[in-house]
């Protein structure tokens, strides 16, 4: 299935911004998994090094080796799951609305949808070290709809993307104007 | 002493592969269905499936030349002989 189609998109809309959480938010859960890899390792090492004579008999041996391809294989899933639930936390701006999808796990999703007229206030905002190193951050969007607020986490660029998104918000205000004198 | 087949491990690993699966699939159509797949989505799964398929084809070599007909001992009494054979001096 194509983005458009998920999101609907009307005749006259196009997709400004396609945005996903900044790449390095993605780290420490590789290195995480990085480090599980080298539990059953440690673990069979142990082992041995306390019961000696374990070591040799096979049944141990076939034991570990099934429980480590299960372990090995639960943390591959884990990871991926992860990876699908980081890669479909997205933000799509339109030159219409806002839609911020969160993928909470695998079973749970929030899609919230914004008009662009209903913005009131954008606020971009950085902190910490690595954010500012690798300039990611958090936008707030106040907002006069059913949702008063947005906050969007662990976005690249913040700042640039709320000067953006302001002046979305302008055109997409002036178009209404337009379309409602005409009318 | 209770004993069961050795082979039962096999069906625990069965059980768990049916899961593993079914989870890896649903993983997949998320990525689908929200049209999300792209360049980086299809690495990401070509190395999820490419690990996957490594560690089950390692694991079925490795036992390749298992007895599996061989009883494994689940509970012995004998297991807690030290525990009773704990002297008190007094």
């Amino acid at each position: 299935m194509d983005l458009r189609n998920f999101i609907h998109q009307k005749s006259y809309e196009r997709i400004e911004f396609q945005i996903r959480k900044h790449t390095v938010t993605f780290i420490p859960a590789l290195l995480f998994f990085l480090i599980l890899m080298v539990v059953p390792v440690a673990v069979r090492m142990l082992l041995i090094s306390v019961w000696t004579d374990m070591a040799i008999s096979s049944q141990f041996n076939a034991t570990l080796l099934l429980f480590s391809s299960m372990y090995y294989l639960s943390i591959g899933l884990f990871f991926f799951t992860y990876f699908v639930t980081f890669y479909l936390d997205l933000l799509i701006i339109t030159n219409d609305r806002l839609l911020h999808i969160e993928q909470h796990g695998l079973f749970s999703r929030t899609i919230a949808e914004l008009d662009l007229c209903n913005v009131q206030d954008v606020t971009s905002e950085v902190h910490g070290f690595f954010a500012s190193l690798f300039n990611y951050g958090t936008l707030h969007i106040q907002t006069a709809g059913a949702v008063d607020k947005f906050i969007i986490r662990q976005i690249p660029y913040p700042e640039k993307l709320r000067q953006a998104l302001l002046t979305l918000v302008d055109e997409d205000r002036k178009y209404h104007h337009q379309t409602k004198a005409a009318a | 002493m209770i004993t069961i087949p050795f082979g039962a491990l096999l069906f625990i690993y069965l059980f768990f592969m049916l899961g593993f699966v079914v989870f890896s699939f649903v993983n997949v159509g998320h990525l689908i269905s929200t049209g999300t797949v792209n360049r980086i989505s299809i690495a990401v799964i070509l190395l999820y499936f490419i690990f996957s398929i490594f560690i089950t084809v390692a694991t079925w070599i490795l036992i390749g030349d298992v007895d599996w007909q061989q009883p494994l001992v689940v509970w012995s009494i004998s297991w807690l002989t030290p525990i009773y054979s704990i002297g008190f001096a007094f």
